[in-house]
């Protein structure tokens, strides 16, 4: 398994403000799936994601991203298991608002000894004619393209999608997963996507949904549906 | 790094904010580089020139010149002297010249232009004077009545500070000032002149101390008959008479005693011949008393027999009548009226009868006579013997006060004699005493100053000192302020783009990357100001010099750049700048990345306060600037320094105004004269007085400095608080108490340093008197103290000015005189005081705008979300910026009291250099017009401000995302 998720308990707050997030979850996700994690709000899936990406901690249990237990990382270990294995995509964008795409993107270029080629990456997304432009010159749509664009040009092992087209209306939402969906294919990433949208549960590898902090389903998809097939 | 390309952009972006923080750094450093940069040049120029012109160690003057062999043996002592005679003389406008001759070793001259003088009828004169008077080379100008040719225009070393007396609070410029001639010239007004100060400078060559030097000055003697000083002569001559006429009265006394000696011998020897005489009268009396004694006791028998006789004659007178027939009968008591008239009867009858009755009648009166006679004689004897009983005691008594008078006069005798010989010892002893202390060995010593405690050597650099070390503080504290407020605007950013440094967190980035990039732009402003304003700094020396060099009196100055300021000006700000940023944004960055992303902020308690029933607006207002706490605390604490730099550029407005005042109004006399050679009798419209100078320690720099003890009494019409008390109670004047730190009840000590002694005093008043440095007390006191004549003075005060020698007078102080000095403070301070009030303007002017404006943009979502609500521009104003209001109103209420207790402790500190006492003192005007220019500057910030809020669309709202 690429990602072993193991009995992981998370709970914030004390006294009357005492609130259990994640119950006990055990998960484990193979390389170069993709994985829909759905959920109602507050059911802690952005929990299960951040804890996966080490940003943030848990009370109890075992995470482990290709063989590294990151529970027992430090901060500085963190940083690093971030720089060198994740990727991260945010419902907004958070782009450096005075950079332009390019530059955007440059800036997770610089983490990484080999990058992908960046033009290459402007291509794929259809940020070519965009790259000098700023982010408020950008749609949403484009935002969101240049944070993949951003969040990829590393060559991650792992892309934490918090969800991606949260902000995004319907066609716009449709062509970022038909992009996750190539590059997945592309570079063979594995993805973890934490979504409302249970339509995309069609097109992913794995499905778990998370119901009051525990999973409540957790299973693979045989047949997967084209990203460009979606309805909702 | 990639993410530094933003750097520029934020740059640009924010030009204003990050300008017009430049522009303080620049302003500031470069003031502050400028005030210490232009007394580290006024320093190094003035130690140049002191070693270039062999600055003495200090000077001494004297009443009679030392000879040439005292001259070298003090020299093979260790100290090289120089004559550095002077006479001060009346130049153009009323002013005085002090003309010394020219320099050879000790305080050379400096010449600025031309040459020295080297011919009779030639000066040089002090640079200054010559400018205000319009003088140039070539040009003449009349000095003490004569005219010379002005051949040099330069300076001296021990004349930087070209005051007439050391004690001078401020030089005149325009009415004081030197001037050299060549030897002849000069030993030629010594022969017109005898006012002449007989004054020398010297150097130690290492071998002797200071204080060596001053006890063989004390010891060195001199002769006093080529004391060519006619007043001084006078005193001489006054205290050599009154040895002789002591000398000459205990002979006097000796002579008389001798007399009396010789005259009691006499009287003795009289006395004694007096007793004898007395005691032969007594015997003599004595035998007399005897004798007529025997008659006394034979009177009896003898007037008996007579008075039988003489009855015998009446019988037988009455016989023959009876034998003639005449029918008579006579009686001692009628026989001669019978008789008579028997002749009557007769009548030239009976001639013969005539004749027998006539030759009865004698018979009868002779033995009539002889019985009465003899009665007489017995009773004479009788009485002689009474008078001799009486004689003789008197006798005896003659003869025992005679005796009892020799004894006495013997006694007196012996003891004038002795006395004679008790004068003789004392008149031996008075001449050894006359020998041993009134052999004056006059003191040649009048004044010894060391370079050190000379105004006229040290207060230029001082006065520089002070300036510096305030500015280079001032310094500090200000770049601090604007390094936090950067750090405040970089928090800020942080703030605004938290969800993407926590998005740059997820990726990998880690802090110490990041923490390097937010300090870039910081540290570049900082780096890039300082640098311009410390070559800013150092251009503007020359401006900032200026008063300087306009006012003390030392060559063209040498720029000099020196280290220590270069690391201040460029270094220190990015030092302060690096540790505050770092302190303040990696604070910021130590959030987790999760919190980041989700823009959680850390709460203050504060914010959360249960505000109560309160209204909505001020609820609303309170809320903001709770949530803003930070940009305010900055912006109360900018604001403060920028009130403290107010209040200061006031007080020192305020501190000179009202010593000029106080100069005019607490001098009542017009005129004083400080005598050399005081006058026997003053003149009648004078007020006599006593005055001496000694030292005091003051606290403040460690040092001394001198004060002025004046010695009055009650009829003084010229002040009016009393003078009785004890004899060590004296009235110390305001400036001495604000300058010494002297209170009522305190226990002082001054110093003598030319005696080396201390006077101790009990403080019982103070009074106002803002002239100097002044101590008063009773002039009978102060006499017995310093050891003088009972009607001993060396002061005249005065309304009208005094016909007096010039020759007696050491100085003349007028009161338009020392307010004219008083007054030159303001040329001096005035541009000090327009730059520090300037600074503190803009200070204030742009702590305020950078951070309310940043308070806004921060809230640029929540306006924009009212507006959409439907608050109009009036009500949004109200809402935001009446917040500045409280923190602008908060910090002037706060920072003017407190501001002006810091002003007044330090500022003390800061005049510790001048001559007299002076408090930072504001008028009470100058508090309306700051808070005027608060209020002014409040409102055009508002308005600016205002403009920018009127900018912020309502899509504000919609593209961003909280």
């Amino acid at each position: 398994m690429f990602i072993e998720v193991t009995d992981i308990k998370k709970s914030y707050g004390e006294g009357g403000s005492y609130v259990q997030v994640l119950k006990g979850v055990t998960t484990g996700i193979e390389k170069g799936q993709i994985c829909a994690i759905l959920g109602p709000s507050g059911s802690g899936k952005s929990t299960l994601l951040n804890t996966i990406g080490g940003l943030d901690t848990i009370d109890s249990g075992s995470i482990k991203i290709s063989n590294i237990e990151i529970t027992k990382l430090n901060a500085k270990e963190l940083s690093l298991y971030r720089r060198n294995y994740l990727g991260f995509i945010f419902q907004f964008y958070n782009l450096v608002p005075n950079l332009t795409v390019k530059e955007n993107i440059q800036v997770c270029e610089y983490l990484t000894k080999k990058p992908l080629d960046i033009n290459e990456m402007l291509e794929i997304l259809g940020l070519t004619e965009h790259q000098k432009k700023f982010p408020s010159q950008l749609s949403g749509g484009q935002q969101q393209r240049c944070a993949i664009a951003r969040a990829l040009i590393k060559n991650p092992e792992l892309l934490l999608c918090d969800e991606p087209t949260g902000a995004l209306d319907y066609q716009a939402s449709r062509e970022i997963l038909m992009l996750i969906e190539k590059i997945n294919k592309k570079f063979g990433t594995t993805m973890l996507i934490v979504t409302h949208n249970t339509a995309i549960k069609e097109m992913v590898h794995r499905v778990i949904k998370i119901k009051d902090g525990q999973i409540s389903e957790d299973y693979a998809n045989k047949v997967l549906k084209p990203a460009s097939q979606l309805e909702w | 790094m990639i993410l530094n390309k933003r750097i520029i952009r934020e740059l640009k972006e924010n030009w204003v904010r990050y300008g017009a923080l430049a522009f303080l750094i620049i302003f500031s450093l470069g003031l502050v580089v400028s005030m210490a940069g232009s007394t580290d040049v006024v320093n190094y120029t003035i130690d140049k020139n002191n070693k270039k012109n062999q600055l003495e160690d200090g000077e001494f003057s004297v009443y009679v010149p030392l000879t040439e062999n005292q001259q070298l043996e003090l020299e093979k002592m260790g100290a090289k002297t120089e004559a550095a005679f002077y006479v001060d003389l009346p130049s153009l406008e009323k002013s005085v010249l002090r003309v010394f001759k020219n320099r050879n070793n000790i305080n050379t001259i400096a010449l600025e232009e031309g040459r020295l003088a080297d011919q009779i009828g030639e000066i040089v004169l002090e640079k200054h004077y010559a400018e205000n008077h319009g003088i140039r080379v070539g040009q003449s100008i009349e000095v003490g009545q004569k005219n010379y040719q002005v051949t040099g225009i330069g300076t001296v070393p021990d004349y930087s500070n070209v005051v007439q007396n050391v004690s001078d609070v401020l030089a005149d410029l325009n009415q004081f000032s030197i001037g050299f001639v060549a030897e002849a010239e000069f030993n030629q007004l010594l022969a017109g002149d005898t006012n002449v100060e007989y004054n020398y400078s010297y150097k130690l060559d290492g071998n002797l101390t200071t204080s060596e030097l001053k006890e063989k000055l004390v010891d060195l003697d001199f002769d006093k008959t080529k004391v060519a000083n006619k007043y001084m002569n006078e005193i001489i001559n006054t205290i050599e008479k009154g040895k002789n006429d002591l000398s000459g009265g205990v002979n006097d006394l000796a002579d008389g005693t001798q007399k009396l000696t010789n005259g009691t011998s006499s009287l003795k020897q009289g006395s004694n011949e007096l007793a004898d005489g007395a005691s032969s009268l007594a015997n003599g009396t004595d035998q007399l008393s005897s004798g007529l004694e025997e008659l006394t006791n034979s009177n009896a028998t003898l007037n008996k027999a007579a008075a039988d006789i003489f009855q015998g004659m009446i019988a037988q007178a009455n016989s023959e009548f009876e034998n003639i027939g005449i029918p008579v009968t006579v009686t001692g008591d009628n026989y001669s009226s019978v008789i008579d008239s028997l002749i009557k009867t007769i009548d030239g009858s009976d001639a013969n009868a005539v004749i027998a009755l006539k030759t009865m009648k004698a018979q009868l009166d002779s033995y009539k006579a002889f019985k009465d006679g003899l009665r007489a004689y017995t009773n004479g004897v009788e009485s002689a013997y009474s008078g001799s009983v009486e004689l003789s005691a008197g006798a005896d008594g003659l003869y025992q006060g005679s005796e009892d008078l020799a004894n006495g006069v013997n006694t007196l005798s012996n003891g004038s004699a002795e006395l004679n010989r008790g004068m003789g010892e004392f008149k031996s002893q008075i001449s050894n005493f006359i020998n041993d202390n009134m052999d004056y060995q006059y003191v040649n010593l009048i004044t010894f100053l060391e370079a050190g405690d000379n105004q006229r050597i040290t207060s230029c650099k001082s006065d520089a000192a002070i300036n510096k070390n305030s500015a280079l503080i001032a310094g500090v504290i200000i770049i601090a302020l604007i390094a936090y407020m950067i750090s405040v605007f970089v928090i800020h950013t942080i703030d605004k783009e938290s969800a993407v440094i926590g998005a740059l967190y997820s990726m990998g980035y880690v802090k110490k990357e990041l923490l390097r990039h937010f300090m870039i732009l910081p540290i570049l402003i900082v780096t890039a100001s300082a640098m311009l304003g410390t070559v800013l700094g150092f251009a503007l020396i020359g401006e900032n010099i200026k008063e300087n060099v306009a006012y003390y009196s030392y060559p063209g100055y040498s720029m000099v750049f020196p280290p220590y300021l270069l690391i201040y000006g460029v270094l220190l700000p990015i030092l302060i700048a690096l540790l505050v940023n770092y302190m303040v944004i990696n604070n910021k960055l130590s959030l987790a990345p999760l919190k980041l992303l989700r823009r959680e902020k850390k709460q203050h308690q504060l914010a959360n306060i249960d505000l109560k029933e309160m209204g909505f607006i001020n609820r609303y207002r309170i809320r903001q600037l709770l949530r803003e706490i930070r940009g305010n605390i900055t912006m109360f604490f900018g604001l403060f320094i920028a009130i403290l730099l107010m209040v200061f550029g006031f007080s020192i407005y305020g501190s000179i105004s009202a010593y000029v005042n106080n100069v005019a109004s607490d001098v009542e006399y017009n005129y004083l004269y400080l005598l050399k050679y005081p006058m026997e009798t003053a003149p009648n419209d004078a007020t006599k007085a006593y005055t001496e100078s000694l030292t005091a320690d003051l606290y403040l720099t460690g040092g001394e400095m001198d004060v002025t003890i004046q010695g009055i009494d009650d009829e003084n019409s010229y002040f009016d608080f009393p003078l009785d008390g004890e004899k060590n109670e004296v009235i110390i004047s305001d400036s001495v108490a604000n300058k010494f730190g002297y209170k009522v009840g305190d226990e002082i000590t001054l110093s003598d340093n030319l005696e080396d002694r201390n006077y101790n005093f009990r403080v019982k008043e103070v009074v106002n008197f803002a002239s100097g440095l002044y101590i008063f007390m009773d002039i009978k006191d102060m006499r017995e103290l310093f050891g003088q004549e009972d009607y001993y003075y060396n002061t005249l005060m005065s309304d009208q000015e005094l016909d007096i020698e010039v020759g007696r007078i050491a100085t003349v102080i007028t009161v338009n005189k020392m307010v004219a000095a008083a007054r030159q403070m303001f040329t001096m301070m005035y541009g000090l005081v327009i730059t520090i009030l300037g600074a503190s303007v803009l200070l204030f002017a742009i702590v305020m705008y950078l951070l309310v404006k940043m308070m806004i943009d921060k809230s640029t979502f929540s306006i924009s979300l009212i507006k959409v609500f439907g608050y109009n521009e009036r009500e949004i104003k109200k809402l935001y910026l009446g917040t500045t209001f409280y923190t602008v109103a908060l910090s002037t209420l706060i920072a003017i009291p407190v501001s002006k207790m810091i002003i007044n402790q330090i500022y003390p500190y800061m005049v510790s250099n001048v001559s007299a006492g002076m408090n930072a003192t504001m008028a009470p005007q100058s508090y309306l017009i700051m808070v005027a220019i608060i209020l002014s500057v409040y409102a055009i910030v508002n308005y600016l401000v205002g403009r920018h809020l009127k900018k912020i669309s309502l899509v504000e709202i919609l593209k961003e995302r909280e």
